[in-house]
């Protein structure tokens, strides 16, 4: 008997975006020195969405599992693995996962865990769900990104407060027999020297919150923020992303053996426009193969690729058969690229 | 190395007049934008990265030259 290898693919992605929409209309209310033309000219976004107060990232990630349950691609008792990626965890412990698994109505077979990653973290789930999936230890996986920045970010913040929204997405893992393969190869890398440019500095065990920490000040560009919220130094991470992403693509098309030609459609983390559109020139991608749209949901972090799949499969500029090129980037510093075919 | 044409979108990046080497380098000048900007100019003409407070230390022109000099002699 002829027996195909046993290779992850993935089948089905589902996003959730909370209710309550921050546009630029209300920033603007809020900040008479702003104005939505130049919000919209420097971040290509219009709208972002914001969890609610007692909404946590699991919420989201349970909203679009649910979502994904309802499309009918299979039940919650199937799942044999649950993998979720989140900073924004409901606790340090318990795993927010199990949580999941409970709400979710999963087996109690089911293997779970979280993983702390951000903008390079869709990527590095599928990496996993593939180990799991191809060395036989899973079968069904869900997995999810969940994030809400939004709860970091300090209100009077400028640089951040346009730029982040929140969501989740939901994305089935499966494995099928084919003597092809649907996800891969894979590029990883890691620097932890930028650390300190994406970061919320106190709340964890290196630096516990105090009444020092949540002492606000205003920085050279006239943000506002303590210790205890989000800091991004956009400029450092930009010229991080065009060091680092043409390297991967680079090495990816290697490891691969495709020229650029053989990719349909390029989806990286879509973390801001200008970035994206300076990286799209540098690599030579057509604009047509290239996404680049974070209008009405800024920058969910983890969910931006799997939230952009979507939309491209729904609007049918993606098909069966065509390969994408996915690239994640950022907070860590940590990134990681492969290929998918859809 | 060649700086003819970097100088002259150097300058419009900037919203100087005129620019050359000598040309004095205000820590005023340097926001998000103007960095950004900068930075895109550098990858571009050079395809070298420079870190920001570097960029943010130079007096001169002529100092911004030497960094991208020297980043692009490590790349060879």
């Amino acid at each position: 008997m002829n027996e195909k290898k046993k290779t992850a693919k993935i089948t089905t992605i589902r996003s959730y975006l909370p209710e309550k929409i921050l546009t630029n209309e209300d920033l603007v209310k809020e900040f008479e020195d702003w104005s939505i033309d130049k919000i919209y000219e420097k971040t290509g976004i219009k709208e972002r969405h914001i969890a609610g107060e007692n909404e946590c990232a699991s919420d989201l990630g349970i909203e679009a599992a649910k979502k994904l349950f309802k499309s009918g691609i299979c039940k919650p008792e199937e799942i044999d693995f649950l993998l979720f990626c989140t900073q924004s965890p409901d606790y340090f412990l318990p795993t927010t996962a199990c949580i999941l698994q409970d709400k979710l109505g999963l087996t109690k077979s089911c293997g779970a865990l979280d993983f702390n990653l951000g903008c390079s973290g869709f990527v590095y789930g599928l990496s996993l769900a593939k180990g799991l999936i191809e060395s036989n230890l899973a079968n069904k996986i869900l997995f999810i990104t969940a994030e809400t920045y939004t709860k970091f970010i300090n209100s009077k913040d400028k640089s951040v407060r346009t730029i982040f929204g929140d969501g989740a997405a939901a994305t089935l893992i499966e494995a099928v027999e084919s003597d092809d393969e649907f996800i891969g190869p894979f590029v990883f890398g890691t620097d932890g020297k930028g650390a300190e440019n994406l970061i919320v500095p106190t709340g964890g065990l290196r630096q516990p919150k105090n009444s020092n920490t949540s002492i606000e000040y205003t920085d050279k560009s006239g943000n506002i923020r303590s210790k205890d919220n989000l800091f991004m130094n956009g400029v450092e991470i930009y010229n991080f992303t065009l060091e680092t992403v043409p390297a991967v693509f680079n090495s990816l098309l290697l490891k691969a053996n495709l020229s650029i030609n053989n990719i349909d459609y390029f989806v990286f983390h879509q973390a801001n426009k200008f970035m994206l559109e300076a990286l799209r020139k540098k690599l030579g991608i057509l604009p047509e193969r290239f996404y680049n749209n974070i209008e009405n949901v800024g920058n969910t972090v983890s969910s931006t690729i799997p939230i952009a799949l979507e939309e491209l499969i729904k609007e049918e500029k993606l098909k069966e058969g065509n390969k994408v090129m996915l690239i994640g980037f950022g907070v860590g510093y940590s990134w990681a690229g492969t290929t998918i075919t859809i | 190395m060649e700086f003819e044409n970097f100088l002259k979108e150097l300058a419009q990046v900037l919203e100087l007049e005129e620019l050359n080497e000598n040309t004095t380098l205000d820590p005023e000048i340097w926001n998000s934008l103007s960095l950004i900007s900068v930075i895109t100019l550098i990858d571009e003409n050079y395809d070298v990265r420079i870190n920001t407070e570097k960029i943010q230390n130079c007096n001169t022109v002529k100092d911004l030259l030497k960094l991208i000099e020297e980043e692009k002699s490590k790349k060879n």
